[in-house]
This record gives C-alpha cells, sequence and structure tokens, in this order.
C-alpha cells in the first residue's frame, strides 16, 4: 500500500520554481530518504505533505486520500517535524507538549513523552526562549512523535542535534519502523540516508532526479582514494593511476582516485611508491550527485 | 478551548498592560467629572476650543452638565479610542504573528483545520474585548455613584455598548489585514493607524463645514452619542453597521486565509 503517493506534483512561487512534476510514491513500512542540496525543493514537497501549502498542479495522496482539500484529521496519523522548529517563546516546552497532546485528544500521560525525554535528555520545565537549536529541535521530535503517528513526515530532523542525540534519535527510528511506522525525511546528509534508509530519492532544481532502493543506488559500492606521494607533483601518468581510473584528478598535491570494485588491486598499484598521506572514503553526496547529474544531462543529449 | 486558551495566554501580556491603561483612564476621568461639571471658569474656556478639538476629543459642553454627558464626552473618547487600538492591535496580528515568530508550521501541522484556528483567535479576542469593554462600564458607573450622581445607568450602558461596537467593527477592518500582513509589528502600526485614521478624520471633520462630509469615513461618528445622553435608544442603523463591518471583515479574513500558503 502507498502510504505517499505524489502525482506530478509542481509548486510555483510566483516565478519561482519550489517543484515540478515530482512523481514518487513511499509504501508502508519504507524508510524513505529524500536527498537534495540547499534549495533543492525538500521543504517545498513537505509542506505539501503536511497541507501548509497546496499544490500548483499536480496531487499528493496520504493514506489512499487525496490532499486537495484540507484533512485536518489525518494529521493525527502523521508526525512532524519542520526544519526551523519554532515553538511559543513565552511557554514551557510542557506546555507546547501539553497543548500538542490536547490537539491528539490525549494528555500527556497517555503518551510516551516522558520516555523520550528521558531517552533524549530533555528538560521539559524550561520556557522556550532559553533553548538552543539542538534543545529546540528535541522539543520538537518529541512534540511530533507524542501521538505515536503511523508517518513520520520530517525535514531535515537531525541538523542541530549532537552526533550523540543523532544516533539516538537514528535508533529511535529504527524502533519505531520495525513497530511498522512509516518515515519520510529529508536531508542532505548522505551518511544519514545509508545508515537508516530502504529507499532514497534524489532532487535538485526543483526535479526529482532519481529514486531507487538503497541497494542499487549507483555509486554506493565506490570508494574514493585520496593520496598524496612523498615524490611531489603530477604523477598520474608516470604511476599509472590512469589505469585504475581514467578520470583520476590532480589537485593541491593530492591525488584523487575512484574505484569501483577491486580495491585490492588499486591499492596494490599505489603503494610501490612511497605515500606521505591516504585516505579511503566513500564519495560525497556532491559526487555521486554530479554523476547522476551528468548521466541524465548526457542521456539528454544523446538521444 | 485549546486554541482559545492558547490565543489569551499569548495576549496575557498586551491584554493586561491595554486593560489597565484604559481602565486606569477611566477610573482617572470618572473620579474628576465634578470637578469639571462644577467649574464653570472652566467649561467657558472649553468652549474657546478650536472645533476640531471640540469634536475630536468630545468636548462638547451642551451635554457637560450630567455625569452621562461627562461619560459620552470624555470617557467615551478615551475608551473607543484605546480599545479600538489594541483590539485592532490583536486582530491585525491574529495569523501574521506565527508567521513572524515561525511557529506557523507547528500550529498549522496539528489535527486542527484552518478555520478552527482562525474562529478560536476571533473568539478569544472577542472575549478580551468583551471583558475590557465590561469592566470599563463597571467602573464608570462606580465612579459616577462615588464622586457624582447618576440619572441612568441605561444611559450610561448604551454610551459603553456604543463605543464597544465601534471597537469591533476596528476588529473586523483587523482581520481582513492580517492574512496581507508580513510581520508583528507592521499588524501593531496598521492596528493602531487605522484607529488613528478613523479619530484624525473625525477630528478634521469638524474643523469646516466644508469638510465635514470626511466623517462619514471615520467609525468615531457612527453613533450619536449627545442623543444618547438625551435618552435616545441606540441607533439600530449605527450598530447594525458596524456589527456588519465585524462580521463581514471577519468572513472576509477567514475566506482570504483559508486556503494560504504557510511559507518561510
Ligand atoms: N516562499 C518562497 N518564495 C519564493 N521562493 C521560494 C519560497 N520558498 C522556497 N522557494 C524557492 O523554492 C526552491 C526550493 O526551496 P526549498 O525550501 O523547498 O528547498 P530545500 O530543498 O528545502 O532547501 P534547504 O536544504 O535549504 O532547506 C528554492 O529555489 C527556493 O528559492
Ligand atoms: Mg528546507
Amino acid at each position: 500500500m502507498n502510504v505517499i503517493k505524489m502525482n506530478n506534483l509542481t509548486k510555483y512561487y510566483g516565478k519561482n520554481t519550489g517543484v515540478e512534476n515530482v512523481n514518487l510514491s513511499v509504501s508502508k513500512g519504507d524508510i524513505f530518504g529524500f536527498i537534495g542540496p540547499n534549495g533543492a525543493g525538500k521543504s517545498t514537497t513537505i509542506r505539501m505533505l503536511l497541507q501548509l501549502t497546496y499544490p500548483t498542479s499536480g496531487s499528493v495522496e496520504l493514506f489512499g486520500l487525496p490532499l486537495h482539500k484540507e484533512r485536518p484529521s489525518l494529521r493525527r496519523k502523521i508526525g512532524s517535524l519542520s526544519s526551523e522548529v519554532h515553538y511559543y517563546k513565552e511557554m514551557t516546552g510542557k506546555q507546547i507538549l501539553q497543548f500538542t497532546a490536547k490537539s491528539h485528544g490525549l494528555s500527556l500521560q497517555e503518551t510516551p513523552v516522558y520516555e523520550y525525554a528521558e531517552r533524549f535528555q530533555f528538560d521539559m520545565n524550561k520556557k522556550v526562549k532559553s533553548f538552543s537549536l539542538g534543545n529546540r529541535k528535541k522539543l520538537g521530535i518529541l512534540q511530533g512523535l507524542l501521538h505515536e503517528p503511523e508517518l513520520l513526515i520530517l525535514d531535515e530532523p537531525t541538523s542541530g542535534l549532537d552526533p550523540l542525540m543523532q544516533q539516538s534519535f537514528f535508533q529511535l527510528l529504527n524502533e519505531l519502523n520495525h513497530h511498522g511506522v512509516t518515515i519520510f525525511f529529508s536531508t542532505h546528509v548522505l551518511s544519514e540516508v545509508e545508515k537508516l534508509c530502504n529507499r532514497v530519492a534524489f532532487i535538485k532544481s526543483g526535479k526529482l532526479l532519481e529514486t531507487s532502493h538503497m541497494t542499487e543506488v549507483k555509486g554506493m559500492n565506490e570508494r574514493v582514494i585520496e593520496v598524496t606521494f612523498t615524490e611531489p607533483g603530477d604523477k598520474r601518468k608516470k604511476f599509472g593511476l590512469a589505469d585504475i581510473d581514467p578520470y583520476a584528478a590532480f589537485t593541491q598535491g593530492v591525488h584523487y582516485i575512484t574505484v569501483r570494485g577491486r580495491l585490492h588491486e588499486a591499492l596494490q598499484r599505489i603503494v610501490q611508491y612511497p605515500i606521505t598521506d591516504i585516505s579511503i572514503h566513500k564519495p560525497t553526496l556532491e559526487q555521486l550527485f554530479m554523476q547522476h547529474y551528468d548521466q541524465k544531462e548526457s542521456d539528454g543529449d544523446s538521444r | 478551548m485549546n486554541l482559545i486558551k492558547l490565543e489569551i495566554l499569548l495576549l496575557r501580556r498586551s491584554f493586561i498592560i491595554g486593560g489597565g491603561i484604559i481602565l486606569f483612564f477611566t477610573a482617572l476621568l470618572g473620579s474628576l467629572a465634578d470637578y469639571y461639571l462644577n467649574n464653570a471658569e472652566l467649561l467657558e474656556a472649553v468652549e474657546q476650543f478650536p472645533d476640531a478639538v471640540i469634536e475630536g476629543f468630545g468636548f462638547h459642553v451642551s451635554v457637560m452638565t450630567s455625569f452621562e454627558g461627562w461619560t459620552s464626552g470624555q470617557i467615551y473618547t478615551y475608551y473607543v479610542l484605546l480599545l479600538g487600538c489594541f483590539a485592532a492591535m490583536w486582530a491585525c496580528a491574529s495569523i501574521v504573528k506565527d508567521r513572524d515568530m515561525g511557529t506557523d508550521e507547528f500550529l498549522y501541522s496539528l489535527p486542527y483545520s484552518r478555520l478552527h484556528v482562525y474562529f478560536s483567535r476571533v473568539a478569544a479576542q472577542l472575549f478580551l474585548t468583551s471583558t475590557i469593554f465590561l469592566l470599563t462600564f463597571l467602573i464608570t458607573v462606580a465612579c459616577g455613584f462615588l464622586f457624582s450622581q447618576i440619572e441612568s445607568v441605561r444611559t450610561i450602558f448604551f454610551i459603553m455598548l456604543a463605543g464597544y461596537f465601534i471597537v469591533l467593527a476596528f476588529s473586523g477592518i483587523g482581520y481582513i489585514l492580517t492574512t496581507l500582513l508580513h510581520s508583528e509589528r507592521s499588524a501593531m502600526s496598521a492596528g493602531v493607524g487605522i484607529v488613528m485614521i478613523s479619530f484624525l478624520l473625525n477630528m478634521m471633520a469638524g474643523m469646516d463645514e466644508t469638510v465635514s462630509w470626511l466623517s462619514y469615513f471615520s467609525l468615531f461618528y457612527v453613533f450619536d452619542t449627545k442623543a444618547l445622553v438625551h435618552g435616545d435608544g441606540l441607533s439600530i442603523s449605527a450598530a447594525a453597521a458596524t456589527l456588519g463591518i465585524y462580521i463581514a471583515g471577519t468572513a472576509l479574513g477567514a475566506f482570504l486565509f483559508k486556503r494560504q500558503d504557510v511559507v518561510r
């Protein structure tokens, strides 16, 4: 069953494009990563899912119900977290949580909020105006989860949380997912998506580039080797690096070599020469993006 | 109820300040009534004031012979002016304040419809405005009994009720503006602005016969308080006009807000 379904979803802000013709569906039980750089249209899409804005054209369905008209009761099934998480400054965290619980027809005692507060080491008795961004984010998490929703729609949930808290948060998301909660979240951090998601969509400049299962994401099995040889200068030709990666780059004394599979062969070749520094990592989001983007462009050209 | 309580909580400080100022002025003016009313010299001096001031501030010496007259001229003017400003400010800020504070994404992703939020705000503000109206009326009557003589409590009630209707009309205009404004600060300026413009138009209209038509654009002119002092009932058409503006403004505001984008 599709929990979220977008058909040619388009939103313009006057002359500015928010998103254009986005087609995407999220099934029950998915942890779906929505990934893209600043200004890609992530928040624009999420605001339409939360009925904060309405599409210019195209449509969205949640749990099979179209959102062309307001459906406030549907929001009882949805937990959300906005990217900037602002709350009424003069109220305490607890007052905000009580207010939210009441809006769902619950009392705070009926919700798992105290358990979560302990988990995230969150002091709910302070006023919102004294909160740091991280604390506001924690309040946002509690506020978004207290009614035990079936679907979570989160806009950059981890920005502002320290690594430890990010980890606790991911753990919680995983647990919830095991209990059947569907999760849709946006981010520009690839590692978050890798850790958590079973499906991922890439968006850039308002257009959906690709949707795939995590295991099929092109480039996920690639590794980038950054190496500085003791002997100075561009050694791409001399050391035969082009045989490993014909597009190997050299900037400011560092060689960048991308390998797909056969990592040991590449390393054997490299370590024949004296090295001052080496690191091996997964391609950055930027690099993956560029690959996707270049590919799409050249596909377009060849047609 | 949850939303109404929230709005009252958000307006609490402004309500205490606004209510405090209005009640203070009412008590002050109410307790001074006899001092002015019995002071022939002072009234003569007032008669020499420019027409615009007399019209604007309600120094109608012809009715300054009773506590009711004093109420219609003095207390009434300050009360409408001040409560009008606060009520219009609240109305103008109803929707825009969440945009300004960034709390709109939180508020509108709760399981409340837009109209539920909107009308809860309207209801909460109506409650606060009505509370100040009733307290002002009670304090005026109390001052009348303590420091002067009251001939007709009914007349005083009608005078205050007329002011209350005018204040509601200002709120109605505020609800139209609230979806169009971009910050809470501009909402405050707009709220005070519409009341001041109305007040000044009425004042200018009093300057000269040739510009007396200006008063038709002023809500301050809608009720004839001098007639109320002479025992007339509240004008039905004036009540209908002010309440009409309130209801129409509220409805138009709701219509504009219903599908408005919540964006940063
Ligand atoms: N209120 C608005 N008015 C005009 N243009 C807007 C508005 N909101 C967003 N946009 C434009 O729509 C595009 C998508 O913005 P959006 O906020 O959805 O990006 P995002 O992917 O969430 O980025 P970020 O990572 O910075 O949060 C951007 O080009 C932005 O300039
Ligand atoms: Mg965003």
